[in-house]
């Protein structure tokens, strides 16, 4: 198996969403492995998946080395692809809009670009931050919402009048 | 209404001082009344004493007198014994008699005279030392229960205005308490109200003015700076 594979799946990811259900189809394919033929195996994996998942599953799938192999390097592939995912560092942002694919596709290739390949979003939505939002990424907390803003105008405001 | 309680205070005070002057008074005309009775039972007394002593007088006066016509008709008895000398020599014993009886009474009479005199004048003496000492009695006392008076009202007076000061200036710090709490309320309220317009507001106008596009320009901003703190 090709290690550029994995190492360049994460890159594919964009939400934490996407990567736990990955994880649960995969365990679910790893539970029927004995009965499942690779096409049908793709179709688990990748249904309703956001397209470069698709297309990095499909390309992957579709070669002989895994066509032909038996179940065991099957099951090795799909729980290394499991371990890849689980590695992958969590970027959470609370955000005050429900987001868009396009706007997910932008942010995380954004993301990406500043705090590497294997970073994925975790999206909350809060409407009462108004806009922007809360951001945590390997224990540092940035509270940039304009609730907050709001919050610290009205509070020098009471400090000041009183 | 605190004030009418201060100035009723004040008109009941003095009216109790003026009832106490008009005691005092009263008090001290009715004993200057007794001292003149008094003087004037003194004055009875001397007078008696004098006349006694008057009667007295004239009754040693008498006796005298009767002595002196008892030995003179003794000697115009033995008279009518003499000759015209022994008449003549004792016409003039009689008559040296008769100068040594007026003599002797006219010491006597002065000497009486002066013991009036002097018992008079002790006694108008006693009375005006009376009268003075009583009268400076009566003028101390009074002095002393005026000066008394004055004080208690002077301190009735001050506890008057301390306890009319003390009333206002608890009444002026509840009510400033009072206006401070509403004050302090209102604020919270109108804090309140202002903080949920304005969130309102603020819901209302970025949501509905920010596009995705500007809100991804602000999220790109702040991941930057959380790039920046994590030291990446």
């Amino acid at each position: 198996m090709d290690n550029s594979f994995f190492t360049s799946f994460p890159n594919v990811l964009i939400s934490t969403q996407e990567a736990n259900e990955l994880i649960e189809r995969i365990d679910t394919v790893l539970a029927e492995l004995y009965r499942i033929d690779p096409q049908r195996m793709l179709h688990i994996l990748a249904e309703n998946m956001h397209a470069p998942i698709v297309n990095a599953l499909e390309y992957t799938l579709s070669q002989d080395t895994i066509k032909t192999s038996n179940q065991q390097v099957i099951k090795t592939f799909l729980q290394r692809l499991q371990g890849t995912i689980r590695s992958c560092e969590v970027l959470s942002m609370t955000i005050a809009f429900p987001p868009t694919q396009a706007f997910l596709t932008h942010i995380g290739a954004y993301a990406k670009q500043l705090f590497g390949a294997s970073t994925i979003l975790e999206i909350t939505v809060d409407p009462s931050v108004l806009a922007c939002g809360i951001f945590i990424y390997k224990g540092r907390y940035l509270d940039r919402s304009v609730k907050k803003r709001l919050e610290e105008y009205f509070t020098f405001k009471k400090v000041s009048r009183s | 209404m605190i004030i009418y309680i201060f100035l009723i205070v004040t008109l009941v005070l003095l009216l109790l001082g003026l009832l106490f002057i008009l005691y005092r008074h009263s008090r001290t005309l009715h004993e200057l009344q007794m001292l003149k009775e008094q003087n004037k039972k003194m004055k009875e007394n001397s007078d008696a004493r004098s006349a006694k002593s008057l009667a007295k007088v004239q009754e040693e006066t008498e006796e005298i007198i009767l002595q002196a016509n008892k030995k003179a008709a003794d000697l115009l008895a033995e008279a009518k014994l003499f000759s015209s000398d022994e008449r003549e020599l004792l016409q003039h014993k009689l008559s040296g008699i008769v100068d040594g009886q007026v003599e002797a009474f006219s010491k006597i009479n002065e000497l009486l005279n002066k013991e009036y005199q002097a018992e008079l004048d002790k006694t108008k003496k006693e009375a005006i030392d009376l009268f003075n000492n009583v009268s400076q009695s009566i003028n101390e006392t009074a002095n002393k229960e005026i000066i008394d008076f004055k004080t208690t009202l002077e301190e009735q007076t001050v506890n008057s205005e301390k306890m009319v000061t003390d009333r206002i200036e608890e009444a002026y710090k509840k009510v400033s308490d009072e206006i401070a709490e509403y004050k302090k309320n209102k604020l919270a309220e109108v804090d309140q109200t202002a903080g949920q317009r304005m969130h309102e507001i603020a819901n209302y106008v970025l949501g509905n003015g920010l596009s995705i596009d500007q809100q991804e320009v602000l999220i790109q901003s702040a991941l930057q700076e959380l790039k920046k703190q994590s030291g990446q």
